[in-house]
């Protein structure tokens, strides 16, 4: 069926256009609930999280002719996506009004302990790179090698930029204790 | 608790609590509806305006000089000054393969099997035959990895030769391997590691630096004694590129270069010259930097996205470079790099085994005697040094040409050639008599023990030539379709190929006749000519053909030789002579296989007369040229000019074996 499908002029779209949901939704089940909680710890706001996800999935159907590791391409657009939604954000905050703490929803302030909001948010504070190799490593558990891919960075730019944000993290935990 | 351990356990109870919207999927789907569907080629009528018929007529010229439109040919790409690049390159898939990769093509030679390489560090021995890869796929750095050691080519597999390590670096001489180990209970990379190849158990590891830095990336000068590393001092939170004397037990934290490091900066080192790569720019350009500090930066060329890696062979004067998993190669001269095929995780060059000294040639190390035929009837074995006849073999009829055989393993010797068989396998056909093809084998390797074996090739079988691992002879199929035809000594199965598609497809049409000239050494390459209908130059070809290799490998290479080629032989894997007629005389060239289409050779003598047919040793450095006067001429490198061995000589090789 699939041949016949192919081999009609009309058909050749459908069969791609079938190959690449087919492969899409299946990420989706098994990623798409990782994928947002990735650009909710890069964001700090579940909304956006969600828009940023949904966004990725739409460009990564869009450039399916290039794509050849659809989970990869959609982590990095996952990542720059919620690069510039950040921005976008500390723009507006310019704009409009000083800095505020991002705001938690009850619930949130009820699992997270204090120590680990503390956490979190000199997490957030860190730099870009130092933030997302961080979240890729210590959130996602990927290898170091899937790190500097999805990063488009090399392995010792990895290995540098965790150290230091990690460095930069226990001496921000510490000034605060 | 360690703040790693802090920082895992706040992000998942933050997140993990995080319950994203369950008909996302339909809101994602919906929008792809916005989506224009994939292009058609459109239907209208093909019209051509000016301009776009100019561009079809260049890129139809531009087919032309590259290939002919036989889409199993290889096209090559452009390659660097100088036509050094190294031949092939040893990649890493993004699953974790290696893979062995013709560096003008980018087609895959060989496949190693299995994931578990990363492809983010290869180091690869001078001689080309010893890679040290990255194997693990953890998060923490060396702490989960190891250092695997690969024989290039041999698919013996590979081991372990360092666990909790990364980042292994070979010497350009090739003494030292070094790499980078955890220390117990740290997952970065604290200590550097040398070990001495050329002598077992030693190895010298650099003093713990107690916690207050750790090394990125190391790699050894062009000098084989300092290494370059990238060094991250806790303290100061800076990265800065190091050099120590590690042969003399110098240790990190070493001199700083004066180079900066990180997202752009230094990358590596430029192969022996001395200089540095570095990364600079938007979009991102490879400069060379040569130092000492204060640097001054030159711009080699740019890439279409920031590098993972970016490495150099030997010379400093070829370049890859991986971006968004896909190599890169770069050679001084090219305007731009040229991508290759495929998703690769890294790469490395495989420096070309080192030629022969180029200046002289030992005569003892010339092959014992030349198998010759003389006056196209007669068998014989030829003193190689002043060409008396030793072993007279036997009395054939019309033999076309010869070759032969020595089996290590059994002391078996085998001569292979054609005779004739006038009863003809042609039936009716009006064509000259076809050949049958004979074997001689003898266990001991010596005639007076000859047993002769005789079979019948249907079709014919053309200028007989035998594999040097003996496991096919090829032959040119005279009836029944012109056509190679390949036949398995040990249980006689034959095959037939086209020869310029390189499959069991149907037979070309317009191929007139064929000559299998000869194998390379590793038999894994026929040569062979082709007389084409209608067209009176003859055609030179170097192909992997099935049966020998699989019909998704076959390559066909047509040699950029002229109408006034009158022979041509393999020197070795890589390269063939061939030879062109120049008035009374005739000059031998060699030509590198890997680029077909450039017009670089070197010349290697030039024999009086036409040659009909030449050969070369196996280590390529004893050639023997015959010409249509039936003079046998040897030249070994060295040689101001060829020595006439005997005359009255049609076809002959060196003897193979004791």
């Amino acid at each position: 069926m699939m041949a016949d499908m192919a081999a009609a002029g009309e058909g050749r779209s459908e069969l791609v256009r079938t190959d690449r949901d087919v492969v899409l939704a299946e990420i989706h089940r098994e990623h798409y609930p990782g994928l947002v909680r990735m650009a909710c710890l890069l964001l700090d706001e579940r909304g956006a999280g969600e828009e940023v996800v949904q966004e990725a999935f739409v460009r990564v159907y869009q450039s399916w002719s290039r794509v050849d590791a659809p989970l990869r391409y959609l982590r990095a657009t996952v990542m720059n996506l919620a690069r510039s939604r950040m921005r976008r954000r500390l723009v507006a905050r310019r704009r409009v009004e000083p800095a505020s703490t991002p705001s938690l929803s009850a619930e949130e302030h009820l699992v997270l302990l204090d120590d680990q909001q503390e956490v979190l948010d000199a997490m957030r504070s860190l730099p870009r790179r130092q933030r997302e190799c961080l979240v890729l490593r210590y959130y996602l558990d990927l290898s170091e090698a899937e790190i500097a891919s999805t990063l488009g960075i090399s392995n010792g730019s990895v290995k540098s930029h965790a150290s230091r944000g990690l460095a930069a993290l226990a001496k921000h935990l510490e000034a605060r204790a | 608790m360690k703040i790693e351990e802090r920082l895992s356990d706040a992000m998942h109870d933050y997140a993990d609590a995080i319950e994203p919207s369950t008909d996302s999927w339909s809101a994602i789907a919906a929008r792809f509806d916005d989506v224009p569907a994939p292009r058609r080629p459109s239907r209208r009528p093909l019209v051509l305006t000016g301009v776009a018929l100019a561009i079809v007529v260049v890129l139809v010229a531009g087919l032309l000089v590259r290939d002919t439109g036989d889409d199993t040919r290889v096209v090559t790409g452009p390659v660097g000054a100088g036509g050094s690049m190294p031949s092939r390159i040893l990649a890493i898939t993004v699953d974790g393969s290696p893979v062995v990769l013709d560096s003008s093509t980018g087609a895959r030679d060989f496949g190693y099997g299995g994931s578990y390489a990363e492809g983010t560090q290869i180091a690869v021995t001078p001689n080309g035959q010893v890679a040290y890869l990255v194997a693990g796929n953890g998060n923490k750095g060396c702490a989960d990895h190891s250092i695997l050691e690969l024989q290039i080519g041999s698919g013996s597999g590979s081991r372990v030769v360092a666990t909790e390590a990364s980042d292994p670096t070979v010497s350009p001489d090739g003494r030292y391997l070094a790499y980078l180990h955890c220390l117990p209970g740290d997952n970065r990379a604290d200590q550097i590691v040398v070990r001495d190849l050329t002598a077992a158990e030693a190895e010298r590891v650099t003093p713990a630096p107690a916690g207050t830095f750790f090394i990125n990336r190391l790699e050894f000068a062009a000098d084989s004694r300092h290494v370059l590393f990238d060094l991250f001092e806790d303290s100061t939170g800076r990265a800065t590129l190091r050099e120590a004397d590690i042969v003399a037990g110098e240790a990190p934290p070493g001199r700083d270069v004066g180079v900066v490091v990180g997202g752009q900066g230094w990358v590596g080192v430029r192969g022996t010259t001395g200089e540095y790569l570095g990364v600079k720019g938007s979009p991102p350009g490879v400069l060379s930097m040569q130092g000492p500090s204060p640097f001054t930066a030159s711009p080699l060329f740019t890439l279409p996205g920031i590098p993972t890696q970016v490495v150099s062979d030997a010379s400093g004067r070829d370049i890859l470079a991986v971006v968004d998993h896909t190599l890169y190669r770069w050679s001084e001269g090219d305007e731009a790099p040229t991508k290759l095929f495929g998703n690769y995780a890294g790469g490395a060059w495989i420096p070309d085994a080192p030629a022969p000294d180029r200046r002289t040639a030992d005569p003892a190390s010339a092959p014992n005697g030349v198998l010759a035929v003389i006056g196209g009837k007669r068998l014989a074995v030829l003193d190689s040094a002043d060409g008396r006849e030793q072993s007279p073999l036997d009395s054939f009829t019309d033999i076309s040409s010869v070759s032969d055989r020595f089996d290590e393993g059994t002391g078996a010797y085998s001569v292979f050639f054609a005779s004739t068989d006038r009863s003809g396998a042609c039936g009716n056909d009006p064509g000259p008599d076809v050949s049958l093809m004979t074997v001689i084998t003898s266990p001991v390797g010596k005639t007076p023990f000859l047993t002769l074996e005789t079979r019948s090739i249907v079709g014919g079988a053309l200028a007989p030539s035998v594999s040097p691992d003996g496991k096919l002879v090829a032959y040119g199929i005279w009836c029944d379709g012109r056509t190679l035809g390949f036949t398995a000594p040990k249980g006689g199965k034959n095959f037939r190929t086209d020869p310029l598609a390189g499959t069991t497809s149907e037979v070309s049409k317009q191929v007139e006749i064929v000559e299998p000239l000869g194998w390379s050494p590793d038999s894994t390459r026929l040569l062979y000519r082709l007389g084409l209908k209608g067209d009176q130059k003859p055609h030179y070809y170097v192909g992997r053909l099935w049966p020998f290799v699989r019909q998704a490998e076959t390559r066909v290479i047509e040699l950029p030789a002229g109408p006034d080629s009158t022979a041509a032989a393999f020197v070795d894997n890589d390269t063939v002579a061939v030879a062109q007629a120049t008035g009374a005389l005739t000059e031998v060239r060699s030509w590198r296989v890997v680029e077909a289409g450039d017009e670089r050779t070197r010349r290697l003598f030039e024999v009086p007369g036409r040659v009909t047919s030449i050969a070369a040793d196996r280590a390529g450095r004893h050639f023997l040229a015959v010409t249509s006067g039936g003079g046998l001429y040897r030249w070994s490198r060295g040689d101001a000019a060829p020595t006439k061995l005997a005359d009255g000589v049609t076809a002959a090789a060196w003897l193979s074996g004791p």
